[in-house]
């Protein structure tokens, strides 16, 4: 851990959690997830940490001794470190989420949280930065690498176009959980060329067909976005 | 509240000393007014009879004056004593002067310095000659004269010659002056004693006053009874306030009261089910997997409960804390928002959700942007809760500016429909009581109760409805039947 020359073989997370109850608990689960996680107590340890060690992601609470996990997350920024941080907090609503977001954090997170919503988040993040110990996702029997951007279905390549890939690939990040169609607009026209207004729908159309025997549906929001999740299975 | 009673007190102490000097500042005022005309007219009638008496004596010397005069060789002469007129002096402060006057008004005898009488002489005098008595000034003092008319024979007829006396005024004024000081001394007297009776009458009639800020201050804080000390009818309409108030104090007091109490118990209700369902699995009495999900639903269901609490909360808080500075957000970006956040519950129930715009104003709108999010969170969080698997649900967001004048601010109107069962009137009637949904393992049931505080806080209106007649937004295959809450923004 205090070599930071050695190459990263693991993603490594530094979790500030005050609550040696949850502390433990999250450490134990992240570890067993594959993470290496370094953990500190309280606002300034974190803080010392954070500036003189490298991590892939930080996991931060907000109400911590000795000095504020917002302050912690605004003094990380000011000395220009670009890691992702999740912000935890058992403060409510988005008054705080706003303040956090401003003070350069990249998720959030309200307490009680998922593990797997925490574990996902993480995730993201990693694969934003390119860092992803994994970069395939699966759901029902699905397959998506995106190292080489190829889809599979039960071992068998899906034929995809390059857009509909780009769908696929944002809408299965987060199973379950609605795309907007601004952010799918975004990922699947990222190639800069014109694009009608309902083409995200012919996107859609092209992809629901083709996945539609891979065991997952690609359900609309109407006005929102879609989302993608595996079929019920008629008992 | 109970606490404040101390500075209360120092409030209602000082308040009869007040009314007191309130009542009897215009009350004295008054009496000084009417004591100072009272005595300028007194002066002003004691000056009159003065007058009257003396012009008496004036009218007599110019009788005596007048009987001198004779008309010889086509000239009047009037041979009367300087000296006689002192016997008509009636002090040896005011002198007495005299004027004998010809046909044409020429001086004859006497002082000529007195000015000649160029007054008429009164049609109906109130003695039997032709008399007027006047105000003039001689040698620049001021007199009081009586100019008589005296028939005198030239022969072949009579004219009239004139006769004029006068005196100076000191010794009217004097007189005058002197009533004025034993009146004026009498009345002052009498305004000490007014004032005095006016004091202790109106400290008298406060008394009740006095009496009631007893009751108040010696009742038992907590207590909110109403008032009962027997008050005169004046006082009858402030203790019916009075009591209105405390009625509404007992009324917000018993319901917080209540809601602490179904508070705790709501909140306590989960951690013992947790409790229990610890202690089963560890007896082995379940398999740890089932436990372990019991247990999971147990941790969700306070989870809420705590949550909906807070909410609650914050907005009370909001609504004491800021008046006014409300902020602006955008219907439509948090609609949208939402649904993606709700998205996961609306995929696992396999609900057909559609978010529906009508008009291409900008749907933003007065208002805290969090509150919106809670409001709308509670409503479709209700809407997918009490709709059926596979069911339909969703948001509708419509704008339109009242008037034709464009600087108008468009006003919102937010939809959340969806095809559950609806509410039954008897729901209806509770539905904004705290704790009283049948359904406790999905909430707290006070989403209703955080939508209708948010909506108040933010001058918004909430109906809620069940769907009856058709609305731009239902889907054509969709029957119309669900409930539907429609949220105006001012």
């Amino acid at each position: 851990m205090n070599t930071p020359t050695a190459p990263v073989e693991k993603t490594k997370i530094l979790l500030v959690e005050d609550d040696p109850a949850l502390g433990q608990a999250l450490a134990l689960a992240l570890a067993r997830r594959g993470f290496v996680i370094a953990q500190a107590t309280d606002g300034v340890n974190a803080l010392y940490r954070a500036l003189n060690e490298k991590f892939s992601v930080i996991v931060l609470d907000l109400t911590l001794p000795e000095m504020d996990g917002l302050e912690v997350l605004a003094k990380i920024r000011s000395e220009g470190k670009t890691v992702p941080v999740i912000v935890l907090t058992a403060r409510s609503a988005v008054g705080d989420r706003v303040q956090g977001l401003r003070a350069g954090a990249d998720d959030y997170l309200t307490k009680p949280f998922d593990l797997d919503e925490l574990e996902a988040r993480i995730l993201a993040l990693l694969r934003r930065g390119g860092a992803a110990p994994s970069s395939a996702s699966e759901l029902g029997s699905l397959t998506v690498d995106r190292t080489s951007g190829v889809c599979y279905s039960g071992g068998i390549a899906v034929e995809l176009s390059t857009r509909e890939f780009a769908m696929l690939a944002a809408l299965i990040e987060r199973p379950g959980h609605a795309v907007t169609r601004e952010r799918l607009w975004q990922a699947v026209f990222s190639d800069g060329r014109e694009a009608q207004p309902d083409a995200i729908e012919v996107v859609a159309y092209r992809l629901r067909k083709k996945i539609t025997s891979c065991g997952v549906e690609l359900v609309a929001l109407r006005g929102v976005g879609y989302l993608l999740r595996a079929k019920r299975t008629v008992e | 509240m109970p606490k404040s009673g101390q500075s209360d007190e120092t409030v209602v102490k000082s308040r009869p000393a007040s009314i007191r000097r309130r009542l009897a500042i215009p009350i004295i005022a008054a009496l000084i007014v009417f004591f100072v005309l009272d005595s300028i007219a007194l002066y002003r009638n004691t000056l009159d009879s003065i007058n009257t008496a003396y012009d008496r004596t004036l009218l007599a010397s110019a009788r005596s004056i007048a009987e001198t005069i004779r008309y010889e060789k086509d000239a009047l002469t009037a041979s009367f004593p300087y000296a006689a007129l002192e016997v008509f002096e009636a002090d040896t402060k005011s002198r007495m002067v005299y004027r004998v006057s010809d046909f044409e008004g020429n001086f004859v005898s006497g002082y000529k310095d007195l000015p000649p009488f160029r007054g008429a002489i009164e049609q109906r005098p109130a003695y039997a000659a032709l008399v007027s008595f006047y105000e003039d000034a001689y040698l620049g003092e001021p007199i009081r004269g009586a100019a008589l008319l005296q028939p005198v024979s030239t022969g072949d007829d009579y004219r009239m010659a004139t006769v004029q006396v006068a005196e100076t005024l000191e010794l009217r004024r004097a007189l005058a002056q002197r009533t004025l000081i034993n009146t004026g001394w009498r009345q002052l007297m009498m305004l000490l004693g007014l004032t005095a009776a006016v004091w202790w009458l109106i400290g008298r009639g406060l008394r009740p006053i006095s009496a009631l800020r007893d009751e108040l201050l010696q009742r038992d804080p907590e207590a909110l009874t109403p008032v009962s000390t027997r008050t005169p009818t004046e006082l009858a309409p402030l203790v019916a306030a009075l009591n209105e108030v405390l009625a509404r104090l007992r009324y917000v007091i018993d319901n917080q009261q209540r809601f602490v109490r179904d508070a705790s118990h709501q909140l306590r209700t989960p951690l013992a089910v947790l409790k229990v369902q610890v202690q089963n699995a560890r007896r082995g009495l379940k398999s740890a997997p089932d436990a372990l999900d019991e247990i999971n639903e147990s941790v969700d269901r306070a989870t809420r409960v705590a949550n909906q609490m807070l909410s609650l909360a914050k907005v009370a808080q909001v609504d004491e804390v800021q008046n006014g500075d409300k902020g602006s957000c955008d219907l439509l970006i948090i609609a949208r928002d939402i649904a993606v956040e709700c998205s996961p519950l609306i995929s696992q129930k396999q609900q057909d959700f559609a978010l529906d715009v009508k008009n291409e104003v900008p749907f933003v709108t007065i208002a805290q942007d969090w509150m919106v999010r809670e409001l709308l969170r509670n409503l479709l969080g209700n809407a997918i809760h009490y709709t059926s698997d596979e069911g339909s649900l969703g948001i509708a967001i419509d704008a339109y500016t009242p008037s034709q004048d464009e600087q108008a601010w468009p006003q919102q109107t937010l939809y959340v429909w969806d095809s559950g069962p609806g509410i039954s009137d008897k729901q209806r009637e509770s539905m904004f009581q705290p704790f009283s949904t049948g359904d406790k393992v999905h909430g707290a049931g006070l989403g209703l109760l955080i939508c209708r505080n948010i909506c108040q806080s933010l001058g918004a209106t909430l109906e809620i409805e069940n769907r009856s007649k058709p609305q731009w937004f239902d889907p054509r295959e969709a029957p119309a039947t669900g409930l539907l809450v429609t949220v105006r923004f001012g």
